[in-house]
């Protein structure tokens, strides 16, 4: 199961979590230096081999700007990898939630994405990766160093770990920007989920380690699921003292927010992603009982731009037609 | 992308900042953020680099974080080295903030001491290591390693080691 097809595990403010780890082979220069050459031979052997333990192997000239936009948002590879121009590839094996990018920032990312608070597992499966790629080549590493990365704010473990939180509370309360300098000072950092624009949306965030030299990927697991069940808290907390008596204008936004999502007839993703918030609350406050947050979050992808638009077997989709489709789509699944 | 202040420099610091609920993301190059800083138009609480949110979880690396390829030391700002592999020098590896090749670490490795202790607080690597370099290191300070002997030598009743270890431990506590 892709790790966006969300199971209901009972959590409903983790949505996923994930851990990439960067690799680099000696004796290949790193970013502008590496010739197209070079990174043909790096996506042959390293993708020659994973394509043995049963990876998928998409290459990226091979494929329309809308199938890469898709793969983007599902966060398979990053916004930087879309807009590459010398050869890179992804590695896919969907069903273990893992992706690995060729020729990136970093030769080799090998990233993990599993739906709830499962960071030993991403973990774990992503380390698999990275065994089975350190008994047939030379991965670049030093002993003070660790492993070596493009970029020195890598170095290290070279392992950045994430889980993505839903934290409506401690946003309407105000508290994301003390939240965001409390992590800083423990080497974990907060931004927001960014939908088609830039801005944060849905009340959603991630949550990641910032260092990486110096600290095991043990204990930046801990320190990062640590800080996650104590967010954890304080938004039960702020979501508790949420009533109907006490705050009848939040209870009424939640019910036009659900008004809307099953009746617009134009809906564009960053209203999508607001009333989502708003929705998503709901549920968790027992106020919508009707409304599974299998099938909201099921539509935070399938209704962005290029999946909209893959789905309905289109290069491309007008901005109305997309906005009408993206409306009957979350009718129709609510 | 370019910097959205000049237009002119990639953008290579990217900060978010949420006031009253409302958040406002900014892309800048470092020295507009520097200048939006000393300006007051940006509510940077941290230096620059220091807990600035990247555009993805692998943050982007500025020439902030080497504190302005100018602000550094004489000695390492005219370091005539260069990278027996891909030939860059320590200017370009400060001016785009990324290594050129593995190697450029090693042939840097002490123009580069105070800026990664700069970024992680530290300038060795513990935990995972490929399997040619042996068992991976557990990331457990001197210290640390000390008071499990000794907590060991305690519970075995070997007053002689736990008298050394107690004593091993106080050293590096005065000296710390």
């Amino acid at each position: 199961m892709a790790w966006y097809n969300k199971k209901e595990t009972g959590n409903d403010i983790v949505l996923s979590s994930r851990v990439r780890l960067a690799r680099n082979l000696e004796g290949y220069p790193f970013g502008s230096r590496l010739s197209g050459e070079q990174a043909k031979e790096i996506i042959d052997k390293v993708g020659g081999l994973l394509e043995a333990s049963g990876f998928e192997k998409i290459d990226f000239s091979a494929i329309s700007p809308t199938e890469a936009g898709a793969l983007y948002e599902k966060h398979y590879v990053s916004r930087e990898f879309v807009g590459k121009k010398t050869p890179h590839a992804l590695m896919l094996s969907e069903t273990c939630g893992l992706a690995v990018m060729l020729c990136e920032e970093d030769h080799v990312r090998i990233q993990c994405l599993l739906s709830g608070l499962a960071l030993e597992e991403a973990y774990k499966n992503a380390v698999a990766v990275d065994d089975r790629l350190d008994g047939e080549l030379a991965i670049a590493y030093s002993d003070k160093l660790g492993y070596l990365t493009h970029c020195p704010t890598n170095l290290g473990t070279a392992m950045r770990a994430s889980v993505m939180m839903f934290l409506p509370a401690l946003t309407m309360a105000g508290r994301i920007p003390a939240l965001m300098n409390r992590l800083s000072k423990i080497g974990l950092t907060i931004r927001g989920f960014c939908g088609e624009g830039t801005e944060a949306g849905g009340s959603l965030y991630q949550i990641s380690n910032q260092i990486t030299l110096g600290i095991t990927e043990e204990q930046t697991l801990k320190k990062l699921s640590d800080a996650v069940k104590q967010i954890t808290e304080s938004e039960n907390e702020l979501r508790a003292l949420i009533t109907p008596e006490k705050n009848p204008k939040i209870v009424d936004r939640i019910c036009r927010a659900e008004g809307i999502l099953r009746h617009a007839y134009l809906l564009t993703s960053d209203e999508f992603l607001t009333y989502y918030s708003d929705v998503r609350l709901g549920i968790a406050l027992g106020i919508l009982e009707s409304i599974t947050y299998k099938n909201l979050d099921s539509l935070l992808f399938e209704v962005m731009p290029c999946g909209l638009a893959l789905s309905e077997g289109k290069v491309n989709l007008d901005e109305r037609e997309r906005d009408r489709i993206r409306a009957k789509r979350v009718k129709d699944t609510l | 992308m370019l910097c959205e202040r000049c237009k002119k420099k990639d953008a290579t610091v990217f900060y978010e900042e949420t006031i009253n609920g409302k958040t406002r993301s900014y892309s800048l190059c470092g020295e507009c953020a520097k200048e939006m800083k000393q300006n007051g138009e940006l509510s940077l609480d941290a230096d620059l680099g220091g807990s600035l949110f990247g555009a993805s979880p692998f943050t982007a690396f500025s020439d902030n974080f080497f504190g302005g390829f100018f602000g550094l030391p004489e000695a390492v700002r005219t370091s005539k080295k260069l990278c027996p592999l891909c030939h860059a020098s320590f200017e370009d590896f400060s001016r785009s903030g990324k290594a050129g090749c593995p190697s450029c670490y090693e042939t840097f490795a002490m123009e580069l001491e105070a800026t990664l202790r700069s970024i992680h607080g530290n300038t060795r690597h513990v935990g995972k290591a490929p399997a040619k370099y042996g068992k991976k290191q557990d990331g457990k300070s001197q210290l640390e390693q000390l008071r499990d002997k000794l907590a060991q030598a305690i519970k075995q009743e070997d007053f002689e080691n736990a008298a050394r270890f107690r004593d091993e431990i106080r050293k590096l506590e005065a000296d710390a």
